[in-house]
């Protein structure tokens, strides 16, 4: 069994005691940096408790691409199948009709689940852009 | 090792000062003040106080000296180039720091001196600091026209002909850029960009008819001019500008990623997208709706992603290891967002 408190644990109680205690004492030059690196362990904290999405994202791309043969491992199929998917984007593929709405649909799921790692607060916030 | 040494190691305060001399016609030139300004990865910025001695200019003077830094990206001007940009705004009455003296002699980094104009920058203080900015309006309104002052520079003009040919079809050659740029990016990482290619590929469809090329800024935005009692003072970085369609420089300026905060002012954080807009008409530019410039917010939040992209692959390639770039990175979600809330709705 592996030692306790693992690495989201830590990264929390590190990006704490940074925030709390370290950055009151920093001079104003070095704010943003510090900034910086609470930020970049936020980051690091969700993406170790994102939950393991990659097999959900892999059937939405076989769906999306049904001729596509998914290689062996996750790691590869992802990369591959993000790959034909953005190449058949670009090819117009999706332009329009039902095509089109699922490819949006798959996009939004996707974005989504990368705004929860990258930048939850623009998650929460109101979408749109109208004055 | 400071940037305007030269290989032979002259020392760069001298080497100014000699030059100064030449330029001014000066019998003597002192720099009392040689300080490094905070600037850009690309540039160096130093503040200037020099005191002359004869010739016209003599007197005492604030100038910024501006030259490259250790590391240059391959896509902005050269000093030189970015010096007769500078000129040629200033010329059509656009409020930049009065380009003054160029120094390309060959025996260091090239270099030129402009005049130090007063402000703040910083675009997260102009968006939330109403002390900085008393009348939000009038600042938005200033924005636009002096937008529409540069966008009255037309090709052919011979000191910018390092510019290029103007494309006829500003968007779709954009588009054709970035997807270059993509493809770029995905030889070396194994990745790729859904929902960029989707943005990309709405541009292509619904891309609207050209307008005649003008000389855009091509990061007109909070953070790249300074505030000044409230006006706009000067507005800076000119090293990604060149010809184009005037629609691109009105997204960048309106897109929500540069609202620092303050999604509800839609010019910059700074004031109403309606403010900026009739200033822009008022001084002679295109009338422009804000529906008109949904297209290009589209192409604003593509060009940052690509941007963006490109910055966090510096790091991750270890060529420039830095937590900023790396962090970079994580903006692209929400830049992935904002495209397909753009583009959801229209064909």
């Amino acid at each position: 069994m592996k030692v306790e408190p693992s690495a989201r644990d830590l990264l929390e109680v590190a990006r704490a005691a940074l925030l709390d205690d370290l950055v009151a004492s920093l001079p104003e030059s070095s704010r943003y940096a510090a900034l910086m690196v609470a930020n970049a362990l936020s980051i690091a904290g969700r993406d170790l408790a994102a939950p393991a999405a990659a097999q959900d994202e892999i059937a939405r791309i076989k769906a999306l691409v049904p001729d596509w043969k998914p290689p062996g491992t996750e790691e590869a199929a992802l990369l591959e199948g993000t790959a034909r998917l953005a190449a058949r984007i670009r090819e117009g593929r999706f332009d329009e009709g039902e095509a089109r709405a699922r490819l949006l649909e798959h996009l939004r799921v996707t974005t989504r689940a990368r705004l929860a790692v990258s930048s939850p607060k623009a998650l929460a916030r109101k979408q749109g852009n109208l004055p | 090792m400071n940037a305007l040494a030269s290989s032979a190691g002259t020392d760069p305060r001298a080497r100014t000062e000699a030059f100064l001399a030449t330029a001014c016609h000066a019998t003597r030139v002192t720099i009392e003040r040689w300080e490094r300004l905070s600037g850009g990865a690309i540039q160096e910025n130093v503040a200037l106080d020099v005191t002359l001695e004869g010739g016209p200019r003599k007197g005492r003077h604030e100038w910024v000296l501006r030259t490259d830094a250790a590391s240059r990206v391959a896509v902005s001007h050269s000093r030189p180039e970015e010096f007769e940009i500078l000129r040629a705004a200033h010329g059509a009455g656009v409020r930049v720091p009065e380009p003054l003296f160029l120094c390309a002699d060959g025996k260091g980094p090239d270099f030129f001196v402009m005049r130090r104009m007063p402000g703040v920058a910083a675009g997260h203080r102009l968006a939330k600091d109403d002390r900085l900015v008393p009348d939000r309006p009038a600042l938005a309104r200033e924005l636009g026209e002096n937008l529409a002052r540069l966008h009255r520079v037309r090709p052919p003009v011979a000191s910018l002909a390092f510019l290029g040919e103007a494309g006829a079809d500003h968007a779709r050659s954009t588009v054709a850029g970035y997807r270059r740029d993509l493809d770029s990016l995905s030889a070396v990482r194994a990745e790729a960009w859904p929902a960029l290619e989707w943005g990309l590929a709405w541009c292509v469809r619904n891309a609207p008819s050209p307008l005649p090329p003008c000389l855009l800024h091509r990061d007109y935005r909070s953070g790249n001019y300074l505030v000044h009692e409230g006006r706009l003072s000067a507005v800076l970085d000119w090293e990604f500008s060149g010809w184009g369609d005037a629609r691109e420089d009105l997204g960048w300026m309106l897109a929500r990623c540069w609202r620092f905060g303050r999604p509800d002012r839609e010019a910059g954080g700074i004031g109403a997208a309606a403010d900026f807009l009739a200033g822009y008409a008022a001084a002679g530019g295109r009338a422009t709706g804000w529906e008109e410039t949904l297209y290009w917010q589209a192409m604003a939040h593509l060009r940052w992603a690509v941007i963006a992209l490109q910055q966090a692959e510096r790091h991750r390639s270890g060529s420039e290891r830095s937590l900023e770039l790396a962090l970079t990175a994580h903006i692209v979600p929400e830049l992935e967002r904002e495209i397909i809330a753009l583009t959801e709705g229209a064909s």
